[in-house]
């Protein structure tokens, strides 16, 4: 039990690896607060943490919104005291190439993931540096360390997030908060909705591209991957659950990377 | 027990970091072949693992020589019939500025740290990649990343450790071997006798700069870490255990940085 009688916020917690990391965290003996805009998976994820014997709260919001946030971060608190863990996972993707992408939803890319995060850190934080105590995480991407075309505002969101919790590392550091870490977690192709759904990556390409699943696989994905394989979310999870221990206090401004060998930097 | 059934191979295992891996190691389950160039250190470590109730090999060896380390892999499959895990993390260091510096030393340290490595991963790594199956995790530092002044072969020998690493990754998994993960650990400042003996690095900045230890503490070494303090062997030895374990089946290529902000790339 690595986390036991911690509280954590999930973002993006109803499904793929916020949902990974939400019944990871919950296993370890952590209450968690499901939070994303799908009210009926935050429910399910909730159900899930509940039958292994721990307390949930599904809370529906939109993260892009800052009072929907701050009201989450009331809700959090009144209901489990303090939060110990942020995961600012919530995130979506709009594929296009830059010139021809519509410009009100490229920005909205950036809103969900980067205002997301940045609303996120900002309602929970002031209180972990208040006690001195605290694990934020924030899911980037290998795509906010490489190109990622036709998906522009998606690689300028992730690297963003990098940006974001270097720096957030060194002002809670700055603070004399020097018991809260800050890191990324990098992705690399995970088995998801983002990528083997109905709308997911591999059936865009296939229409795109006029090629069978398996040939986008084999052709376009599979030679990036040294592993060759997809990541399963259980394995960003147990990432997640390293950095929430306390054995990971020392690691921190990091963005480390789970990605069977995609990229080395 | 994470590694119950699992035989691990760790130089440089009689003190420090190496030591605290080994512990951390045998208290998951594993085997241990201590190994340094320090019998009474190999011997002490192996004790003590045989009374968590798994099996410890000392081994005196000096990795520089490629024929001892052969004979050390003969000796450690007789005993344990294979090397699941190998932590190559014998190191050395002589500082001075390069261009005053001894030549023979500078290239020591090297030898040790680079060559000692290049054995390690030639006589234990091809068992790996037969069997499928198998951890390769190399000991960097930050100073594989940064700058080190007075300590350039250190330096040196930090960043090729760094290059091993990413190449050894991608050839495992070229050769079809992706069970077999390669990954190196670039710890900060440690509460080693590398940093806080007597010929540490507190004591020989003391004498090369003329100022107290507590001075050279305050002044340099403190300032270099965002949290402001020394990382512990502990910190260390519980990111050798992730990497080691199965949940980390997806991580490889990688130079994890456990250095309490020190460096973030």
């Amino acid at each position: 039990m690595k986390l036991e009688g911690r509280v954590g916020v999930v973002t993006g917690g109803g499904r793929g690896i916020g949902r990974a990391i939400s019944l990871a965290f919950a296993r370890e003996g952590a209450d968690i607060v499901v939070a994303s805009n799908v009210v009926e998976e935050n429910q399910a994820v909730a159900d899930e943490i509940v039958s292994l014997g721990r307390k949930a709260l599904p809370y529906a919001l939109d993260v892009a919104k800052w009072a929907e946030v701050q009201a989450m971060a009331e809700a959090a608190f009144e209901e489990f005291g303090q939060v110990d863990i942020l995961v600012s996972n919530a995130g979506i993707q709009r594929r296009a190439l830059l010139p021809f992408s519509d410009e009100a939803e490229w920005k909205q890319v950036i809103e969900v993931h980067v205002y997301g995060a940045y609303h996120c850190c900002k309602a929970f934080m002031p209180a972990m540096i208040e006690r001195n105590s605290g694990r934020i995480i924030i899911m980037s991407s290998v795509s906010g360390k490489m190109a990622n075309p036709a998906n522009s505002s998606y690689a300028v969101a992730k690297h963003g997030l990098i940006g974001l919790a270097r720096s957030m590392a060194a002002e809670v550091a700055r603070v004399n908060a020097k018991d809260i870490t800050v890191n990324a977690i990098c992705p690399g192709i995970v088995n998801t909705d983002i990528m083997t759904g109905p709308d997911g990556n591999i059936a865009m390409l296939s229409q795109l591209l006029n090629l069978s699943k398996d040939e986008v696989w084999e052709q376009i994905y599979k030679p990036l991957i040294l592993q060759e394989r997809m990541l399963e979310p259980e394995e960003i999870a147990s990432m997640a659950v390293y950095l929430a221990s306390d054995e990971a206090r020392g690691i921190t401004g990091q963005a480390l990377n789970v990605c069977g060998g995609m990229i080395m930097h | 027990m994470i590694l119950a059934g699992k035989a691990a191979v760790v130089t440089g295992g009689g003190r420090g970091l190496g030591r605290a891996i080994c512990l951390a190691l045998a208290g998951e389950g594993a085997d241990i072949v201590v190994a340094s160039d320090v019998k009474s250190e190999n011997q002490a470590v192996a004790t003590k693992i045989e009374s968590m109730g798994v099996a410890a090999l000392a081994y005196t060896v000096d990795v520089c020589d490629e024929a001892q380390v052969k004979a050390m892999a003969e000796a450690a499959l007789s005993r344990f019939g294979k090397a699941d895990i190998l932590v190559s993390n014998a190191g050395l260091i002589r500082r001075g500025l390069l261009i005053y510096s001894d030549s023979d030393e500078w290239k020591k340290t090297i030898e040790v740290m680079l060559y000692g490595t290049y054995h390690c991963c030639k006589a234990f790594v091809p068992g790996m990649v037969e069997r499928n199956d198998g951890r390769v995790i190399i000991m960097s530092s930050i100073m594989g990343k940064q700058a080190n002044p007075a300590n350039s072969s250190y330096a040196a020998a930090k960043h090729a450790l760094i290059g091993i690493t990413r190449t050894l990754a991608s050839e495992v998994a070229i050769m079809g071997a992706k069970g077999v993960t390669v990954n190196a650990i670039c710890p900060g400042i440690a509460n080693t006798e590398m940093v806080m003996g007597p010929e540490g690095t507190l004591a020989k900045l003391s004498e090369m700069l003329g100022i107290s230890p507590g001075n050279v503490w305050d002044q340099i070494l403190k300032k270099m870490s965002l949290q402001e303090r020394l990382i512990e062997p502990e910190e260390v030895a519980a990111l050798a255990l992730y990497l080691a374990s199965d949940d980390a089946r997806g991580i490889t290529g990688q130079s994890i940085n456990v250095c309490a902000g020190s460096n973030m790339t």
